[in-house]
């Protein structure tokens, strides 16, 4: 079984990184791209931390030289051929895709309300208010973050979280040389709403933006 | 926060060709339900 990690350009040797399970990194020449997998006799999947960090530190060895699009998480193809396939039935929005987000890194904003609602409900109208409230606050806190921070982007999402109801969750996709501006961008906003705390990682490989037929993707050019 | 960064941009994100996705949905529910716990109250400017 193959598992793919990302799409590339030509990339020649496959970086000295491992993949899930130590399994080493391989590469397939598709023309101009190149996908980036592992084989496995057996593989069973894991959501653990670890097996998200392998599969995210394989992505991030392609990264460090050039352009990339990771592949989702949990990708596997029986053998090169389905693989190749795959890939060749996409080519071209796979290499206009690769040229867009070239010299671009994905950061993620998460905003969260310092108080919560959850010790204030009295009954179950009142916590339906309360659930309502919270989610035109979660609307009115991710326009808002857009628009302030969409100067320093080349694109931006709401991306869907899962992390609890009260999180926002935003994904940037900023030109490499603008990490450090877009951060303190972030930091201004802070101090402008000293009521929610705001995180900023990164940067990450363009996840959020790699897909070519995704949707719901502002792009601020 | 670095790694519920991860999962949202692991699990929802990424070029998806036409392989199969071997995880189960209940899988990523799981692995959720374990981190909310950690993001309860999120440090300002934390980076990876």
């Amino acid at each position: 079984m193959i598992y793919l990690y990302a799409i590339a350009g030509p990339l020649g040797e496959p970086p000295e990184q491992t993949g899930l399970d130590g399994a080493p990194l391989e590469t397939l020449e598709l023309g101009s791209l190149t996908a980036i997998y592992s084989w496995h006799e057996q593989l069973e999947l894991r959501t653990d931390a670890e097996t998200c960090w392998a599969h995210d530190r394989a992505v991030e060895a392609v990264m460090a030289s050039q352009a990339v699009l990771p592949a989702r998480f949990g990708t596997t193809f029986p053998d090169t051929q389905a693989l190749w396939r795959a890939v060749t039935q996409r080519r071209e929005e796979l290499q206009r895709r690769l040229e867009e987000i070239d010299g671009c890194v994905e950061l993620a904003v998460r905003i969260n309300p310092l108080s919560s609602t959850d010790g204030q409900r009295s009954d179950g109208r009142q916590y339906l208010l309360d659930k309502l409230s919270a989610q035109r606050l979660r609307e009115a806190l991710a326009e808002s973050a857009l628009a302030c921070l969409k100067e320093f982007a080349v694109a931006s999402k709401l991306t869907t979280s899962q992390s609890g109801d009260e999180t926002v969750s935003l994904s940037y996709l900023v030109r490499a040389g603008g990490v450090e501006r877009f951060s303190r961008a972030v930091g201004r906003l802070q101090r402008r709403w000293p009521e929610f705390a705001l995180s900023c990682t990164g940067p990450w490989a363009p996840y959020s933006f790699a897909d070519p037929t995704a949707t719901a993707s502002s792009s601020h050019d | 926060v670095a790694l519920i960064d991860l999962l949202d941009r692991l699990l929802a994100g990424g070029v998806v060709l036409s392989g199969d996705i071997t995880l189960a949905a209940a899988d990523i529910d799981l692995v959720h339900v374990d981190l909310r716990a950690l993001i309860s109250s999120v440090p300002v400017g934390a980076r990876r």
